[in-house]
């Protein structure tokens, strides 16, 4: 293989914003997640939690409320007062349509998905009509004292509840009049002089209300009568988001200490019918705020100031109990943010409003392999291979302008793709961890391809959880391929033989330690690193020398804003 | 102590006092149009010339002036004094007419084409033709929103305007709406920031959080971010600027 001088480079300055809103859309098996800073990106879950759909974003758009509605159309509406409706198709904004009640703080999509509610800052509640093209605005419900901060509908679509400061509002939908105003106590069993701010609603379909609040309350109010049930008291800080599961047997809530709750309605004795709601499991995944969570069929998902994405499959709801049970935590981004100029020693880094431009030492570089999201060109410039979110990868003929073939279509995203510079063979990683070989001149995939392919990968390959994002070659060595993802680099050599799951896949060691016949028997195909981690790009600069960019978890923490104060015996 | 002027006769003094008075009354009247060949007040100039010249050459005899000369005279006068009334107002008249000019000239240059001015108002129409639904809408929320009714007309505004441009690229904006969105919004901030970081909230710093995990292990370690160099910057700098000048001065003294 070789050795290498590495420019280690740590100076890249990217902080990723806070998670502000998570929706997650049933049918597709899709979460869309919005940021402080107004992106949105969208992560299809069956695909190995990968983030397929990203729209930058602009703090004046910041978001407040995530929804999705019917036929798979996402809105969101924020403090700008609009509510903004993205197209998933063409990736862009479609509409804002300014709802005219000043700063709009929630929003719920009708258990039906044809209407939606948005509750406002002029403590108004308006139901909105959601057409084909657009929504139209129907009417406003009464219109209340304080700022409607959170909504909920029940299941049944007849009534909805609001919560504000200091009480939560029970509305019936087809008269728009309030049934019930329940007031909800400032502290528990105490007096504060701190107004307590309702976070999150939920209606269950008996007509149960769960409310949590600022002063770290859950509590169960009866909608019929408008009295309070149970109250529990879970945290010393405010508990800021609630998530109820479709079949309402458990929701899932998250506090501002950084710890996620979750709520199981279980049997009180064994073979008794009565049930109640009890609270089993606490998650301490995060160190700031958890301001928002979602409960999908099999898993706990919660997202918050401090930038994770934490998905937590549960595990008597999940069958099969592999790798795919476990912990999923999204801190890097999916996509590459840095490109590496070879001739010129230069770095590109792109950050949200601007983009920096470093160069490196002095050194002599030979080719240019320029590579683009989704894009990838050929080193002598005649092909040109796209994928775009439909299937396949078509390969381009730059010279005559024409579609020259097209990979076929794989059930996974593209995640990195490639061009070899002297055998134009195209490399593409997908987001299932597989890794293809196509040959552009011959239009067919590479036999070393189709051999791994007939072998399979490595156990341990195939459970890597950050995917691929860059992948480059060797310009004097083609049987090189160098690719890395969040935590490890490697260097795949198509010459060795392939390893089978009994290998020993990380080497720890360095082969000069072992006699030859051991080496002979243990030496595969993927030779991997894990010095350089988090790695946020790697590449090559010339023969002998590599880049790589790190982005250490701490200097992300260190600029995150303050956290809750945590009691500790002995500090 | 005046100083009166030696007077040669009585009559005289008098006369010229009549004469001061005289004038300028009659300069009234004339403006005034009412002196209309009044025989009496002629006469009673003349003498008084007579007087002045008289003054002068007390000796000779008064000049002798006929009816009809005089009345000549006064009526060369009056059409005189009337042409002069007559140009002022026709001066005053063109003046006026030539303001107005200019202002509606300057506020056609401030209102819009009339051709977009064409447009909006027969859109207006058609608008109102078009969609009684829209207009249902906004009755609606005028009845069920206690106030803001000048934003109601505002809506409307809007909805018209931004049905016209459907061809152009451009969208008409109060700019008064504006101010108003971004106070609310200000508000709106400032109240989230108090509720989560202002005071009664139980916030610490992200160094304390992370050093906690340092002193509670068996050896005990010191901060994440143990040095603060943000510590004293004003004292710093004037030690630094004191240096400076005391070296200054030393130098100085030393030559």
């Amino acid at each position: 293989m070789g050795e290498f001088k590495v420019h280690r480079v740590r100076f890249f300055n990217y902080v990723p914003s806070a998670i502000r809103c998570v929706a997650y859309n049933n049918q597709s098996n899709r979460l869309a997640v919005s940021r402080t800073d107004g992106t949105v990106e969208i992560y299809n879950l069956s695909a190995n939690y990968f983030q397929e759909k990203f729209f930058p974003g602009h703090e004046s758009r910041a978001t407040e409320a995530l929804c999705w509605a019917e036929g798979q159309r996402l809105f969101s509406a924020g403090l700008n007062g609009e509510i903004i409706e993205y197209d998933l198709q063409a990736l862009n904004i479609k509409y804002a349509m300014d709802a005219f009640g000043g700063p709009i703080w929630s929003m719920a999509a009708s258990p039906s998905g044809s209407q939606l509610l948005v509750g406002c800052e002029d403590g108004s509640v308006k139901l909105f009509q959601i057409t084909p093209d657009k929504i139209q605005f129907e009417r406003n419900f009464d219109r209340q004292k304080s700022r409607i901060l959170s909504l909920s509908w029940r299941p049944s679509g007849t009534h909805i509840a609001a919560g504000s400061i200091d009480y939560i509002s029970v509305f019936d939908v087809k008269s728009g009049s309030t049934v019930h105003k329940m007031i909800v106590d400032r502290q528990y069993m105490g007096v504060s002089k701190r107004k307590c701010i309702v976070w999150g609603v939920a209606f269950l379909s008996d007509g149960t209300v769960i409310s949590v609040d600022s002063a770290g309350k859950v509590q169960f109010w009866d909608s019929a009568t408008g009295t309070l049930v149970k109250s529990h008291l879970i945290a010393n800080a405010d508990v800021q988001s609630i998530a109820v599961a479709n079949q309402e047997d458990s929701f899932v809530v998250g506090t501002a200490e950084g710890t996620v709750f979750h709520f199981q309605l279980v049997p009180v004795t064994s073979n008794s019918g009565e049930k109640q709601w009890v609270r089993t499991k606490p998650f301490q995944h995060h160190t700031h705020d958890v301001r928002t969570v979602a409960h999908s069929p099999t898993s706990l998902i919660s997202g918050g100031t401090d930038t994770h994405l934490v998905i937590r499959p549960l595990m008597e709801k999940v069958e099969v109990k592999n790798y795919d049970a476990a912990l999923r935590k999204i801190t890097f981004p999916h996509r590459r943010l840095i490109s590496c100029s070879r001739k010129r020693q230069l770095l590109l880094f792109q950050f949200a409003h601007h983009l920096e431009l470093w160069r490196l030492g002095s050194t002599v570089a030979t080719g240019t392999v320029e590579a683009m999201c989704l894009l990838a060109v050929s080193a002598d410039g005649n092909w040109l291979a796209a994928s775009g979110t439909s299937a396949g990868v078509h390969v381009y003929n730059v010279k005559q302008l024409k579609l020259h073939c097209t990979v076929p279509a794989y059930n996974f995203p593209v995640t990195a793709m490639a061009v070899a510079p002297n055998t134009n063979n195209l490399v593409i990683a997908y987001s299932d961890q597989q890794v293809f070989e196509y040959s552009i001149p011959d239009k067919h995939y590479t036999d070393w391809s189709r051999t791994v392919q007939k072998h399979g990968f490595h156990h341990l390959w195939l459970q890597r959880d950050t995917p691929i994002t860059h992948i480059s070659f060797h310009p004097k060595r083609p049987m090189h391929i160098l690719l890395h993802d969040a935590y490890m680099f490697c260097i795949i050599d198509k010459s060795l033989p392939l390893p089978n799951d009994k290998t020993l896949f990380y080497n720890p060691f360095p082969p000069t330690n072992e006699s030859d016949v051991v080496q002979r028997r243990t030496a595969h195909a993927f030779k991997i690193s894990k010095i350089y981690k988090p790695l946020l790009f790697m590449d090559l600069l010339d023969e002998r020398t590599l880049v790589a960019v790190e982005r250490p978890l701490d200097d992300i923490i260190a600029q995150l804003p303050p956290p809750i104060k945590k009691k500790k015996f002995g500090t | 102590m005046v100083q009166l002027r030696p007077r040669a006769s009585r009559a005289p003094v008098s006369a010229e006092a009549m004469v001061d008075e005289g004038q300028p009354a009659s300069e009234e009247e004339a403006e005034h149009g009412l002196l209309v060949g009044q025989p009496s007040s002629g006469a009673a100039a003349e003498p008084l010339e007579e007087d002045e010249e008289g003054d002068e050459e007390s000796d000779e005899a008064p000049e002798e002036l006929t009816f009809a000369s005089a009345q000549a005279e006064a009526r060369e006068e009056e059409r005189r004094v009337r042409e002069t009334v007559r140009r002022d107002k026709t001066l005053l008249k063109e003046k006026r007419k030539r303001r107005e000019e200019l202002f509606i000239e300057q506020k056609k240059r401030k209102l819009l084409p009339d051709t977009i001015l064409e447009k909006l108002t027969t859109a207006s129409q058609t608008n109102i033709k078009k969609s009684p639904g829209k207009v249902k809408e906004v009755n609606l929320q005028k009845k069920n929103e206690d106030c803001e009714k000048g934003n109601d007309s505002k809506k409307v505004k809007v909805q018209k305007v931004q049905s016209v441009s459907q061809n152009k690229s451009y969208l008409a904006v109060r700019l008064k709406d504006q101010d108003l969105r971004d106070a609310r919004q200000q508000a709106a901030q400032a109240f989230i920031h108090n509720s989560l970081y202002g005071p009664g909230t139980n916030r610490t710093t992200v160094n304390k959080f992370l050093s906690l995990a340092n002193k509670r292990l068996p050896v005990k370690r010191a901060a994440v971010q143990f040095l603060n160099n943000a510590w004293g910057i004003q004292k710093k700098q004037n030690a630094k600027r004191f240096k400076r000048r005391w070296m200054v001065r030393k130098m100085k003294t030393k030559k």
